[in-house]
């Protein structure tokens, strides 16, 4: 018989489904998160054919939990529109919608498809008495096929009339495409089919003609749920092109809420359509599967004082060897827990260790764990402890901890609150003085061989493309801050290169030609540079890289930041001299160079949110800006927006008029629960055009530095005694 | 180039098996991450494997003290043995348990102040009422309060009213061994809902040889038995 037993079944059930680019999990029976979405699907609104809360076609006041995230999929007469929203802030919604209008026969498309991005801001909140209202402005910056916008109440009724569940009463106005004959409105000017699109079409919002549109939704139970709405939605176009006759305004549907993730729709649209609707939720504030990392070893405590005198002497730090003896003790018991030393020094009071964490998403578990292997081993004169994080060679921050504070609260209330309040969190010294290093630091070698994934995007032809196959990559490390990486890939099926679209660019193309990158070669190096990046000053940050630089892009690269721990603000400057790759991805170049560079503000406003600005000159030799705007949170997740204005006009730009997008990171961790510092990125553009491109340079300074500084420390200490 | 769903899926398949990493700088690689995921899923098919029987003559033979753990939330029994045992600042002492996979439950004389390892963990507690309480076995009432991991890197912070009394005197078995206890329930006011910790405190050693105390919402409620002191 086992002494020990363990069992365990996860609470959750999981479904999972991998997309090309995102992997998307909806867990059943979700345990209890946060107070507010305890139990989730009550609180959350559900949504309509666009992607946000409302009825059918029609949009409500509601506002999703804080920080939601959501995909939805509807699809009648032909119409299929695929919606992400994101609760951005409590009151403010954003989305983009990939639609699809199939033989709709305009702008010489047969199948017509168009992205577009809405705005949501939540004016009034809902009270007892008070029903909520909210503006909307649908397809604010888009060709404008959707273009509308309505300001709508809603008021929710518990149990009304001894009726069982909620009902929801929305009702607004809309102007528009919401409005009666709206899109042919001459106060507004038309939609034009083929258009560049891009730019906010503010002079036309919120007037010509206006429409009431109206609806209830009777969430029944748990379950079910019904809706009828009065649209005023006339689909001109469409009835005109024959995608469908309209016979009705009125519009009806029933739901069925699967899982608190996952909400089913079937519908009877416009007296003469069946529609359907399917729905996904989730909130990164709530993980698919919690956290668990193992348990800490445990804090040794040092024997008082008064019992054992002859501990507490002081006279073996005098000893040549004592340093290096600690060093061997210390570092394979740190390694057990995923964390490396790198340097270290010790007086008979004072100890500073720089690690490196390799395991855990957060510094903060490392730093606790480092504190951990400190007090067990070093001897107990040794009362200030000095721990510095270290992120590819860089020290981020001394993080500096009493020993007797570790050893009094440790099992206190509010543990790690006070613990941090006599903490000391101070900018790193660039070098650490009558250090020690661990024997075998330098040098280190890594590679993988995994697979690769590259989407392409809203081709008017066939609106996913991926090239897949398997990438094989290594990184040299031989001394403190230097690196030589490479990655070099092979490509098994795929199809971004049977595009027909070629560039039609007139400026250089510098990031038009995907589909001849891909055409190129099957096997191309995907990068391989040298790079060495080290701390200037106290608070400045330097990094120098050369090589093939990405796909498109080879040549040097050189930045320098200013950024001190306790600061909110953070400049950079960075100054890139590069040539473009030949198309088969060897050693080559094309005749096409360029010197850019941008000067960059950041900024942590607070509560998560984070602002960009990079002024200077792109890929193409354009000068303008990006203004980035990002929300993150504390366990990994971020999703932002960014824009780019360059003195490129918007003729010249093409399609879209300037450069924008969406940037996606989803952890690893918060699927899987265990430690893992691996995260999945993605940057939806609606198109990829010329101006405005950046070059993509592999380990920028500020990303690295943020995660050791005063503030992302202080928001995750929470887990420093895990 | 012509894909079908199916060579795709191959491809990434065969790919994905082969992938592999090394070196001398360690790294969390994508396959033990693909294995991990993998686990939960198939931890959620199978159901829980009951805790085997056991005989008090067996339980002689174990050289270290043995605690039975059980929470209904995560269909988790473990029997868990001390790791740290320490005098403190606060009332009666701290005992940490471990399980074999590095969970951890800790007791400040029987009643739950932390967790560790299991996800959504109880991060600190404020126990001293119902440690006092059921060292004196002597109602008594006040504030506590508990902090619980979320997701988010954060804490959340629950505060209750709590009082606890005498429920009486139990004569409970544990593996063939009679105990002769004193009952005691700790009712909390939350702010999710009212919430009891039930105590089952030994007449002779004092201590607490069962309970079923509320780890927060997350959580839920944790059933400990003393199997061996």
């Amino acid at each position: 018989m086992p002494l020990f037993r363990t069992t365990r079944f996860p609470a959750k059930q999981m479904w999972l489904a991998s997309a090309s680019a995102l992997v998307l999990g909806l867990a059943q029976s979700a345990p209890a998160q946060d107070a507010e979405t305890q139990f989730p699907h009550q609180n959350q609104p559900s949504q309509n054919f666009y992607g946000l809360p409302g009825l059918i076609d029609t949009p409500s006041a509601k506002a999703l939990p804080d920080g939601q995230f959501t995909i939805t999929s509807s699809y009648f007469a032909g119409i299929s529109r695929n919606t992400i929203s994101f609760q951005f802030a409590p009151r403010l919604t954003g989305s983009f919608r990939y639609a699809g209008i199939k033989d709709l026969n305009i702008g010489g498309y047969v199948d017509y498809r168009d992205r577009s991005f809405d705005l949501r801001y939540q004016a009034i909140r809902e009270t007892r008495i008070m029903p909520a209202v909210a503006i909307g402005l649908q397809d604010f910056a888009g060709t404008g096929i959707y273009s509308g916008e309505y300001v709508v109440a809603t008021k929710t009724f518990q149990q009304p009339l001894n009726l069982p569940g909620t009902i929801k009463l929305s009702a607004g106005v809309g102007w528009g495409r919401l409005a009666k004959n709206g899109v042919f409105d001459a106060a507004r000017p038309g939609f034009t089919p083929g258009g560049t699109g891009g730019e906010l079409s503010y002079d036309t919002w919120f007037r010509g003609k206006a429409s009431p549109f109206a609806g209830v939704e009777w969430q029944v139970n748990d379950r079910f749920g019904l809706k009828v709405e009065y649209s005023a939605d006339t689909y001109d176009r469409e009835t005109r092109q024959g995608v469908l006759t309209r016979d009705s305004n009125v519009n009806f549907g029933a739901e069925y809420q699967v899982s608190d993730r996952v909400r089913l729709g079937a519908y009877y649209l416009y007296g003469s359509e069946f529609g359907i609707n399917a729905q996904l939720q989730l909130n990164p504030k709530a993980a698919l599967t919690p956290s668990r990392v193992s348990g800490p070893r445990a804090l040794v405590l040092r024997p008082e004082r008064r019992v054992n005198p002859d501990a507490w002497r002081t006279d073996w730090a005098g000893s040549q060897t004592a340093a290096v003896q600690l060093r061997d003790i210390m570092a394979p018991k740190l390694a057990e827990d995923g964390i490396e030393l790198q340097k270290m020094s010790v007086t008979a009071t004072t100890a500073e260790l720089r690690v490196a964490n390799r395991r855990y998403s957060s510094e903060v578990p490392a730093i606790g764990r480092t504190a951990r292997v400190m007090a067990e081993i070093l001897p107990p004169s040794v009362e200030t402890f000095r721990i510095t994080p270290m992120e590819n060679g860089l020290p981020l921050a001394t993080v500096v901890i009493r020993r007797s504070d570790l050893e009094a609260l440790e099992f206190q209330p509010q543990a790690a609150d006070r613990l941090l309040a006599v903490t000391g969190i101070n900018d790193a010294s660039p070098t650490l003085p009558d250090s020690v290093t661990p024997v075998g630091t330098y040098p280190k070698f890594s590679y993988s061989l995994g697979p690769y994934v590259e989407p392409s995007y809203f081709d008017p032809d066939r609106p996913v493309r991926a090239d897949f196959g398997a990438e094989a990559q290594f990184n040299y490390r031989f001394a403190q801050g230097w690196l030589i990486s490479g990655a070099l890939r092979h490509r098994l099926a795929g199809n971004v290169g049977d595009s027909a679209r070629l560039s039609n660019s007139v400026l250089p193309r510098v990031r038009t030609d995907a589909i001849l990158y891909s055409r190129g070669s099957d096997t191309y190096l995907n990068n391989l540079y040298i790079s060495k990046q080290w701390k200037a000053g106290p608070s400045t940050y330097a990094r120098v890289t050369a090589g093939y630089l990405e796909r498109m892009f080879g040549g040097i690269s050189g930045e320098v930041l200013w950024k001190p721990t306790s600061s909110r603000l953070a400049l950079g400057v960075e100054a890139n001299y590069v040539k473009q790759r030949e198309f088969d991805g060897g050693a080559g170049f094309r005749n096409y160079s360029v010197a850019t560079g941008h000067v960059s503000a950041y900024y942590d406003i607070g509560k998560g949110y984070h602002a960009q600005l990079d002024v200077g000159r792109y890929l193409a030799g354009d000068v303008g800006a990006t203004a980035t705007l990002s929300r993150e949170f504390a366990n990994g997740w971020k999703v932002g927006g960014f824009f780019t204005l360059t003195d490129v006009s918007s003729a010249d730009f093409g399609e879209g008029s300037f450069d924008k997008g969406i940037v996606l990171t989803v952890p690893v961790k918060w699927f899987i629960g265990t430690a893992s510092k691996r995260t999945i990125s993605t940057t939806i553009r609606p198109i990829q055009r010329d101006g405005g491109a950046r070059l993509s340079v592999p380990g920028r300074l500020y990303e690295q530095v943020r995660k050791g500084d005063q503030n992302s420390l202080s928001n995750d200490w929470s887990r420093v005694w895990e | 180039m012509k894909m079908t769903f199916t060579k795709i899926a191959a491809v990434l398949g065969l790919v994905a098996l082969a992938a592999c990493s090394g070196g001398t700088e360690q790294t969390n690689s994508l396959l033990a991450e693909t294995q991990e995921l993998n686990k939960i899923i198939k931890a959620k098919r199978s159901g829980p494997a009951p805790l085997p029987d056991l005989t008090r003559a067996q339980l002689n033979d174990i050289p270290v003290p043995l605690l039975e753990l059980k929470v209904a939330s995560l269909g988790v029994a473990a029997w868990i043995v001390p790791h740290v045992r320490r005098k403190d600042a606060g009332p009666g002492h701290v005992t940490a348990w471990k399980s074999p996979d590095g969970a951890q439950v800790v007791l400040r004389s029987g009643v739950l102040i932390g967790t560790r390892g299991i996800g959504n963990d109880v991060a600190s507690a404020d126990a001293s009422l119902a440690v006092r309480a059921t060292q004196d076995r002597k109602a008594a009432s006040g504030a506590r309060s508990l902090q619980v991991r979320n997701d988010n890197n954060g804490l959340l912070r629950i505060d209750m009213q709590c009082s606890i009394r005498v429920v009486g005197s139990e004569t409970l078995t544990i593996v063939q061994q009679n105990f002769a206890t004193t009952h005691m329930r700790e009712t909390c006011n939350t702010p999710y809902g009212q919430q009891s910790n039930d105590y089952w405190i030994d007449s002779r050693t004092g201590g607490i040889v069962q309970s079923r105390q509320w780890a927060g919402p997350y959580l839920g409620y944790f059933d400990t038995r003393l199997l061996k002191s």
